[in-house]
């Protein structure tokens, strides 16, 4: 999904919501690759959206009311390209990181979809270490200003609760290991 | 059309992988991978083969949480519940948590289903959530409405040998309750015939591609897309 596809998407959520009759918006966070396309730019598409629900608990009607939303959309809209929404990590990340409350990004209908800022996703792609985040981190590293393995465990510890850090330290260590090796050898080549 | 591996991913195969020393989510997500992907038209081989009897004692949790999860995914997808997830020995002596802080431990005693709960594992109710079946959010259990947490585990394992007894084939509908209440199911009807609606009247005006400009949406961008810093 490239960045008008993405907004197409959430503009039909919100229409959906809209046209059921929510009396409240639905807010959320992007995070993932929806938040590189449409905030910082460096790559064309992303295969889903991810997010995290911030205004309602997963079990709430109003969260149904959204999950179906979201259901219906992406029947109408993967008739025209392909279109994939998660929400796998968002309550996992509700629970190790301290998640920001975000800058409201795009309102439509009753929807509202808000974004962290970079050094959240930063953070979130150092921890999880996987070379398929590496354009991405080596996107943000300039954009949050960080360059040493250092300033990557300072950025992590800000987001991440302690107990996660040192119940994850070795993964930590594995994913800080893979990041910087990867830099380094570019920088070597 | 799907191509099957050689070997399906059962859930046998992901507790040997995990008493190898592999980190439990690589193999159980492979496990997802199977049910939910290429594996679900063979979902009784997934889960039909026993847990190995001899592994080391350190992976005991994780043979609890392999058998409960068997447990949850034949139940809930209505398959053949597999004797085994039934060994007493599955039941852990005390609860585990999954070494999440004492102060997520209510949240997590109050979210965890029954499959899970009634071997004394407390994890919380996204431990499956997945990709695959999003509009499930949270996963679901068809014990939700027999939960009670006053009730032992061991308790809970002897009412569980009962209720295998029974069979969940011949009465699909009685185990389908939810825990909402008349209320709440009624607005939730409505809703969704109201959706049902509205996802008709999609499918009959669905629009060509390209026709739908992004300027002919009702959308207010709230600031520009760059980020400060």
């Amino acid at each position: 999904m490239n960045a008008e596809q993405i907004v197409r998407f959430f503009t039909t959520v919100g229409d959906i919501l809209e046209e059921v009759g929510a009396k409240e918006p639905y807010k959320i966070l992007l995070i993932g690759g929806g938040y590189m396309i449409t905030q910082v730019g460096n790559r064309a598409a992303t295969k889903d959206i991810d997010c995290v629900f911030t205004s309602a608990t997963l079990t709430s009607p109003e969260h149904l009311l959204f999950a179906r939303a979201v259901a219906i959309a992406l029947e109408d809209l993967s008739q025209e390209f392909p279109c994939e929404f998660t929400d796998s990590f968002g309550d996992h990340l509700q629970s190790v990181t301290r998640l920001p409350a975000g800058r409201l990004w795009l309102k439509a209908g009753m929807l509202e979809v808000s974004v962290p800022d970079d050094r959240y996703i930063l953070a979130l792609k150092l921890e999880a270490g996987r070379e398929k985040d590496l354009d991405d981190i080596r996107a943000l590293f300039p954009r949050v200003g960080i360059s040493t393995r250092k300033e990557a465990q300072k950025l992590i510890a800000e987001f991440y609760h302690p107990w996660v850090r040192r119940g994850r330290s070795k993964q930590l260590r594995t994913s800080l290991d893979t990041v910087f090796r990867a830099l380094t050898q570019e920088g070597n080549s | 059309m799907d191509t099957y591996p050689q070997q399906l991913y059962t859930m046998r195969r992901a507790f040997e992988a995990i008493c190898l020393g592999e980190r439990p989510w690589t193999p159980l997500g492979n496990f997802m991978n199977a049910w939910w992907g290429y594996g679900k038209e063979q979902r009784e081989e997934l889960v039909k083969d026993p847990l190995p009897h001899d592994y080391p004692e350190q992976y005991h949790h994780w043979a609890a949480f392999c058998a409960a999860s068997a447990d949850w995914f034949a139940t809930t997808y209505d398959v053949l519940r597999p004797e085994w997830v039934d060994d007493p020995t599955y039941v852990l002596p005390d609860p585990w948590y999954f070494e999440k802080p004492k102060s997520l431990w209510p949240r997590l005693r109050k979210e965890t289903l029954p499959e899970f709960s009634r071997r004394n594992i407390f994890c919380g109710d996204r431990v499956y959530a997945n990709k695959w079946e999003y509009p499930l959010g949270r996963m679901q259990s068809k014990y939700r409405d027999a939960w009670d947490l006053t009730v032992t585990p061991q308790q809970w394992h002897g009412r569980m040998q009962q209720e295998r007894e029974r069979s969940w084939s011949t009465h699909p509908d009685a185990c389908s309750q939810t825990d909402a209440t008349q209320e709440q199911e009624q607005w939730w009807q409505e809703q969704e015939q109201r959706l049902q609606a509205i996802a008709s009247q999609r499918r009959k005006h669905r629009v060509a591609p390209n026709h739908m400009h992004l300027g002919e949406e009702q959308v207010t961008p709230v600031s520009s897309s760059s980020q400060e810093g």
